[in-house]
């Protein structure tokens, strides 16, 4: 090869060789791709068999859900009530109140570790204190049994005699699970 | 360094520079047209000279101009570049025929015609002798019998003067050349059977050239030139014919002019016309050229040519371009496929992260219905088990007649637990205390209630008892109290 065409002949050949051993490493990129499709495809199929399952464990899930749905919606305000603890308040006031009643009222923190059934669930204690005629007090009574459906009575303590009766109740509201992680029932 | 790429990539590297005059015509041209231009006084004609690939001559049709020194150049350019333009070619060979010849000597060289050639271009004075002036330009022609070469000596300026003419037609000067040089070298060399014996008249339109075949030196006495018309070249051939020794002698004719036989002493049976086929044999002679020989350009100042590679080598750089268009074909193929692996890839990803985004809504999903389930249940076991005491108190306190009083009253679960613990301090006849108590319990019995145990205990003071009574809550059926 002549002097003219001695440097073009080189970069022929430089190029020749570059050519090859780019489309070797692309053949070897593509390799790699491949594998890598290869991975993402067994990745999918399987994110598919998970999907799969996840939707049967909805619909098994979602069984019967509807009731509880309705069960909630009829009892779910009544157990928010037991989160406003001023409100639970005024309305024992206002009902000793309307029966003449005298009040007293007692801190009532919340407890965390009420056992109920299988779990501890948090609760609102709500203590309040009359004191008028036995009549006047056991229909106070009535009354907040009726206006509390969720309160549970769960202490009643009642001295004295006649028309000089002294009742303390003690109302608790469940707003909340905590000891076994789950969450709030209230929330 | 581009030029020379290009020229390597599209093939050009490998083919002669079409004024290259060390290779031939037909290698110059294999399949290319070429405009062979011939003028002498008076009279300027062109034609087209076709080379096939086969290697094959083949001239034209010719066009004819009239022409006069004091036309100028410019007539004569118009007129080529026309006929260049009709040929559709850029390369002219110029076949010259006016006032070339003005030496015509006869010289012995025993080589070879390879070895001729070559040392006639590189060294010329060892076969042309001393007088080889650079104000000359040489050519030769060995007789195809005799040992004999003759050679001819043409004046450099006029050669230039004619070259120039052809500067400002933007055309490539392929060949430079006299018709009958061009003519005997033809002959001589490609068609040397055909003048074998005989005595040879070569007529050029300018010049007249008579090879005496006497076994004895060539020289410059058969040659006549200066023609102004074919009545005066007739005339001058007829004076050279007559000078044969043996006007009986077999004397072969080529003539690119019409030469009136009487007067030109061409006739009788013994004169052989030849190349009668081809209308302008000094075209055909100047672009025929065998394989081994190689007819001088008489350009005395060629444009340097531009080198070209043999064509073995073309297999190899062609091979290594194919083999990097492969290499680059195979690259954009393994590119496209990679780049739709790669978005098959990428869809499989988003594919999988939808997937994975939907598990995770199942997941929470799942987790609401199965926190709401638990809200459910306990918000059903909460109020499943809510009983209303006030009729309870009331049963209680209000049995407590008949000579049974309470002293104290109390109603307890204790956190949570499914058991109410009912505690009354009752004062009285034990017997109606024993009755009063039996009442409650049923009371509480007739609530759902079930008596877990019973402690009686005597209080301080007469006719007392603390009665506690633990009753466990109606709890429904459905509803699973397990107390860990």
């Amino acid at each position: 090869m002549n002097s003219r065409y001695l440097p073009a002949g080189i970069i022929v050949a430089i190029c020749t060789v570059i050519s090859v051993v780019a489309l070797n490493s692309l053949n070897a990129r593509a390799a790699n791709v491949h594998a890598d499709l290869g991975v993402a495809k067994l990745d999918l199929q399987e994110a598919q068999n998970k999907s799969i399952d996840a939707k049967a464990k909805l619909a098994n899930a979602s069984a019967g859900s509807k009731q509880v749905d309705q069960f909630l919606g009829s009892w779910g305000l009544y157990a928010e009530e037991g989160n406003a603890l001023g409100g639970i308040v005024d309305k024992l006031s206002k009902l000793a109140y309307e029966r003449n009643l005298i009040t007293t009222r007692r801190p009532t923190p919340t407890r965390e570790d009420y056992p109920f059934g299988a779990v501890s669930a948090t609760v609102q204690v709500v203590g309040f204190g009359v004191s008028g005629s036995y009549s006047s007090i056991l229909d106070w009574l009535g009354e907040v049994e009726a206006a509390f459906p969720y309160g549970r009575v769960e202490s009643v303590i009642m001295r004295g005699r006649s028309n000089d009766i002294e009742m303390e109740i003690q109302l608790t509201f469940m707003i909340g699970i905590t000891a076994d992680g789950r969450t709030h029932a209230s929330k | 360094m581009l030029r020379p790429l290009l020229e390597l990539l599209n093939g050009t590297a490998f083919r002669p520079d079409p004024i290259n005059s060390e290779v031939r015509m037909a290698e110059r041209f294999s399949g290319k047209t070429v405009l062979a231009v011939g003028f002498r006084p008076g009279l300027i004609k062109a034609a087209p000279v076709r080379f096939a690939r086969n290697g094959t001559v083949t001239v034209g049709q010719e066009s004819t101009a009239a022409w006069a020194q004091n036309d100028g150049a410019d007539v004569i350019r118009r007129f080529v570049q026309k006929a260049a333009g009709a040929a559709k070619t850029e390369d002219v060979v110029l076949v010259g025929s006016h006032q070339w010849l003005s030496n015509l000597t006869d010289i012995t060289f025993p080589g070879s015609d390879r070895e001729r050639n070559r040392l006639l271009v590189e060294e010329p004075n060892k076969i042309v002798g001393e007088n080889a002036g650079e104000a000359t330009v040489l050519a030769i022609v060995t007789h195809p019998t005799v040992s004999r070469t003759l050679k001819f000596a043409f004046t450099k300026a006029e050669l230039l003067t004619d070259c120039a003419i052809f500067h400002g037609t933007g055309l490539r000067l392929s060949r430079l050349s006299s018709g009958c040089y061009a003519i005997l070298r033809y002959l001589a060399e490609e068609a040397p059977e055909s003048i074998k014996g005989k005595e040879l008249l070569i007529v050029d339109g300018n010049s007249a050239l008579m090879v005496f075949s006497n076994d004895t030196a060539w020289d410059d006495s058969g040659f006549v030139s200066g023609f102004r018309n074919a009545a005066e070249a007739a005339e001058k051939v007829g004076e050279l014919v007559s000078r044969r020794t043996d006007p009986t002698a077999r004397l072969a004719v080529v003539s690119t002019i019409e030469l009136d036989a009487e007067t030109a002493k061409l006739t009788g049976s013994n004169i052989e016309h030849l190349l009668t086929t081809q209308s302008n044999p000094d075209f055909f002679c100047v672009c025929s050229e065998g394989k081994e020989h190689v007819a001088t350009d008489l350009n005395p100042e060629p444009s340097e040519p531009r080198p070209h590679l043999p064509k073995s080598r073309r297999a190899f750089v062609f091979s290594a371009l194919a083999i990097s268009l492969g290499c680059g074909a195979g690259a954009v193929a393994v590119n496209l496929a990679t780049l739709r692996e790669v978005r098959e890839i990428n869809a499989a990803h988003e594919a999988q992260n939808a997937l994975i985004s939907e598990g995770a809504r199942i997941s929470e999903a799942i987790g609401r219905i199965e926190r709401d389930r638990a809200k459910a249940d306990l918000l059903g076991k909460w109020v499943s088990l809510g009983v209303s005491v006030q009729p309870i108190i009331v049963t209680t306190v209000e049995s407590a007649d008949n000579g049974v009083s309470l002293d104290e009253f109390s109603l307890r679960t204790g956190d949570g637990a499914p058991q109410m613990e009912m505690k009354v301090v009752a004062r009285g006849d034990s017997r109606r205390i024993g009755a009063y108590i039996d009442k409650v319990s049923n009371a509480f019995g007739a609530a759902g209630f079930n008596l877990s145990n019973l402690d009686q205990t005597p209080a301080p003071g007469a006719n007392a008892i603390i009665f506690v009574g633990r009753y466990n809550y109606p709890i429904p059926s459905k509803i699973s109290w397990k107390k860990e």
